[in-house]
């Protein structure tokens, strides 16, 4: 068992057999349970104080509290870090790493002012990804073998083409996918890609939305608002958050989390090759929006606001999540500037509930939503 | 020179900063910003450019005009910079380089190109390890902002001319050293207040005349009178020694004296062996020398950087260690309790301070972390 961040890369750990597990991943989970305060509490209290990311404080205070939502953190044979992608990842893993006597390897890569890689940033990254298998041979049983990983990059290439097809038919009015199902989806983007599961997975949830679009039906029963959403959305009061919407008849129809995020690589044209494994998942590393610059951010936006004929969008301001939020208040600026439509943020943490004023954020959304309303936004 | 009189110079060279940029500018040579100490400033001297390392100002108006970039919830450093670079404080840039070493950071080299806030900028990618991967990495990257350089302002960088860069820069790293060791002695001249504005000129002034200034302070320092007898020895922890001037100068206020610190550009310059040659492929020596070895939070592993500190506190021997963490750097804040933990074993008492706390509260907690350690 591998730990790893939700960035992966899981079709390395899967060709060879290994397990990924991933602390952000079992920090959702308890948040979405409702279980989450108490491991808050316990890294607070050992002094990662509450300008840090709420996953990471999540994760190490489960860690440090021997407990987690379906039990305590597993015990890994190795950890993976990933000090370019995110502010704590660095330090977090190598806490997890000395916590379980674990050896780390460092998965790093370039910041990129577009999202244009030159040919020694992609050089680097597959070197790494090369390094990461040697890393794992040496200290595992596990061997590495190409045909494999093809096979399994080729699972992952499916999967990610059909989990594109998903965001494209939100395109459709009404559309067949809201943000409940969007943001649930990052579990087989993060967790399954290489495996069957992803794959049966996205096909089922692509012919669901096929049917939805052959009878007119959306992800809402109705929609005369679509809406673009910005960074993670609050995992323990999902329902809550998005009934917010669906209550006025509005659906978030792209999102940057489960659109541009996971799938930077699909949104700017590109795809997974599995005859060039390697240099392929290199390149979609690139694309992450987190290791691109504003000038790419934006560009996306823009084509994500007029290609989902988005009528305004809205943004979450999350403390602690500083790789996501960079510059988001110059960007909601921006954006306005850029395509004339409103833009409104409100604030909460991803992971953490103390954070979530429900009456301000509902305030804020039915303001915005009234806004567009007196627009004539709707349809 | 005297003793106070080099003292003096060092600290109005920090003063007139921007004046003296720009009156360099005026008289025709190229000036470029440079955010942190990871960026090899060897590159555009090389160029005959004059590299200025970005400082923070503390200005409230340039914090707050920082948050029209990013939310509340990022770094004094961010804010202050963008803030300062939006009002035009930094007007007489030809360009900007940043090496990648936090999203903060992003946030500011990603603002300034968008926005086009200099005439041109360059986003330097910085790996977190060195090794034969990311070594030759790095060769190319730092070729390429070579070929940008020389694109951008058509002036040729020759491997003489780097290698002559190279020689310069390590010339004012020994002589940070050697006034490192000075600071560290028992019985040394130096107070806290005075060292921490000897590094404030060097992260600005240009490094020739920083390198005689220094040479000059540290001859006048032969003889001098200690400046600390009696008084309780402390080690100031802070990524920003801009940000410390004013605890430092409270702490020696209060009766302590500071004898040791890690601001950015002290033990990232005086970390790792001296070089000792200068021939083969300039490139590949920068990136030896600059890889796994500035110990910016966010680009080391908090062992090798704990490490770093618990010896410069114990080459120091203070009783007490104040770290000033700069509020909303993350890695900064998780590598905290380990060092904490690892000072308290040795008999270290320690105090945790953040950036923008109340100014009579940590007057309150400075002289009581000096009552204890007395």
């Amino acid at each position: 068992m591998a730990y790893c961040s939700a960035w992966g890369p899981t079709e390395i750990l899967y060709a060879m057999d290994m397990l990924p597990f991933m602390p952000e991943n079992y920090a959702v989970i308890a948040a979405a349970r409702q279980q989450v305060v108490p491991f808050l509490e316990e890294a607070e209290a050992k002094g990662v104080t509450r300008d840090v990311c709420s996953y990471c404080r999540a994760s190490l205070g489960m860690m440090w509290l021997d407990d987690g939502p379906y039990g305590a953190l597993p015990r890994p044979n190795l950890v993976i870090s990933y000090p370019h992608l995110c502010d704590p990842y660095s330090g977090w893993w190598e806490l997890h790493a000395r916590h379980f006597d674990a050896p780390m390897f460092n998965f790093d890569g370039p910041f990129l002012l577009t999202a244009q890689p030159q040919e020694h940033h992609l050089d680097w990254v597959t070197q790494q990804l090369k390094d990461l298998v040697a890393f794992i041979e040496q200290n595992t049983d596990r061997r590495f073998d190409y045909d494999r990983f093809r096979e399994v990059v080729a699972l992952s290439a499916q999967a990610k083409a059909l989990a594109w097809q998903l965001q494209e038919y939100r395109k459709t009015i009404p559309s067949p996918v809201g943000l409940r199902e969007a943001v649930n989806d990052i579990f087989y983007l993060s967790v399954f890609l290489g495996r069957q599961e992803a794959v049966d997975y996205f096909t089922l949830a692509c012919r669901e939305a096929e049917e939805k679009i052959a009878q007119g039906r959306g992800a809402s029963d109705e929609e005369d608002i679509r809406l673009f959403f910005y960074n993670i959305p609050p995992w323990y009061c999902l329902d809550q958050f998005i009934n917010l919407f669906a209550g006025r008849r509005a659906v978030i129809v792209c999102d940057y989390y489960s659109g541009f995020l996971w799938l930077g690589d699909y949104f700017d044209g590109l795809e997974l090759n599995p005859d060039r494994p390697f240099e392929s998942l290199a390149r979609a590393h690139l694309y992450f929006s987190g290791v691109v610059g504003l000038d790419s951010d934006m560009e996306r936006l823009g084509r994500a606001m007029t290609e989902w004929s988005c009528d305004g969008a809205i943004f979450n301001i999350c403390p602690g999540c500083q790789v996501h939020s960079r510059n988001e208040i110059l960007k909601m600026k921006k954006l306005v500037e850029q395509t004339g439509l409103p833009v409104v943020g409100y604030e909460a943490a991803q992971a953490d509930p103390r954070t979530y004023t429900a009456e301000k954020v509902s305030l804020i959304v039915e303001s915005f939503l009234d806004t567009l309303d007196s627009k004539g936004s709707g349809r | 020179m005297t003793w106070n009189g080099v003292l003096s110079d060092l600290e109005q060279l920090h003063a007139d900063r921007h004046d003296l940029a720009r009156a360099e500018k005026q008289a025709g040579r190229g000036i470029w910003g440079y955010t942190s100490a990871c960026v090899p400033q060897e590159i555009l001297a090389a160029a005959d450019l004059r590299p200025v390392q970005l400082t923070i100002d503390g200005r409230a108006e340039y914090t707050e005009q920082g948050k029209r970039f990013n939310p509340y919830y990022y770094c004094l450093i961010a804010q202050d910079w963008l803030g300062q670079i939006q009002n035009g404080v930094y007007d007489y840039l030809d360009g900007l380089v940043h090496a990648d070493i936090c999203s903060p950071g992003r946030s500011i080299i990603e603002a300034v190109n968008y926005l086009e806030l200099t005439p041109t900028s360059f986003a330097l990618s910085y790996p977190t390890e060195s090794n034969t991967t990311t070594r030759n990495f790095f060769v190319t990257e730092l070729g390429q902002l070579a070929r940008f350089i020389e694109q951008t302002t058509g002036r040729q960088i020759t491997d003489d001319a780097l290698w002559a860069a190279i020689r310069l820069y390590r010339e004012r790293t020994k002589l940070l050293r050697r006034f490192g060791r000075l600071r560290e002695e028992v019985g040394s001249p130096l107070t806290g207040s005075q060292a921490v504005r000897v590094v404030l000129a060097g992260l600005t002034a240009e490094v020739g005349r920083f390198n005689q200034l220094l040479t000059d302070l540290l001859a006048a320092a032969e003889g001098r009178e200690p400046a600390g007898d009696g008084r309780v020895r402390v080690m100031v922890s802070s990524l920003l020694p801009e940000a410390a001037v004013g605890l430092i100068d409270l702490i020696e206020e209060l009766g302590g004296l500071v004898a040791v610190d890690d601001f950015c550009l002290g033990p990232r310059l005086f970390a790792g062996e001296e070089t000792q040659v200068f021939e083969g492929d300039p490139y590949r020596h920068l990136a030896n020398e600059y890889l796994g070895r500035v110990p910016a939070p966010y680009r080391v592993s908090q062992e090798y950087r704990n490490e770093l500190l618990v010896n410069q506190a114990m080459r120091g021997r203070v009783a007490g260690v104040i770290s000033l963490l700069p509020r909303y750097c993350q890695p900064a804040i998780l590598q905290y309790p380990a060092l904490e933990k690892r000072l308290k074993a040795l008999g270290v008492k320690t105090l945790r301070l953040e950036d923008g706390m109340n100014e009579e509260t940590t007057r309150t907690r400075v002289a009581a972390l000096l009552e204890a350690c007395r």
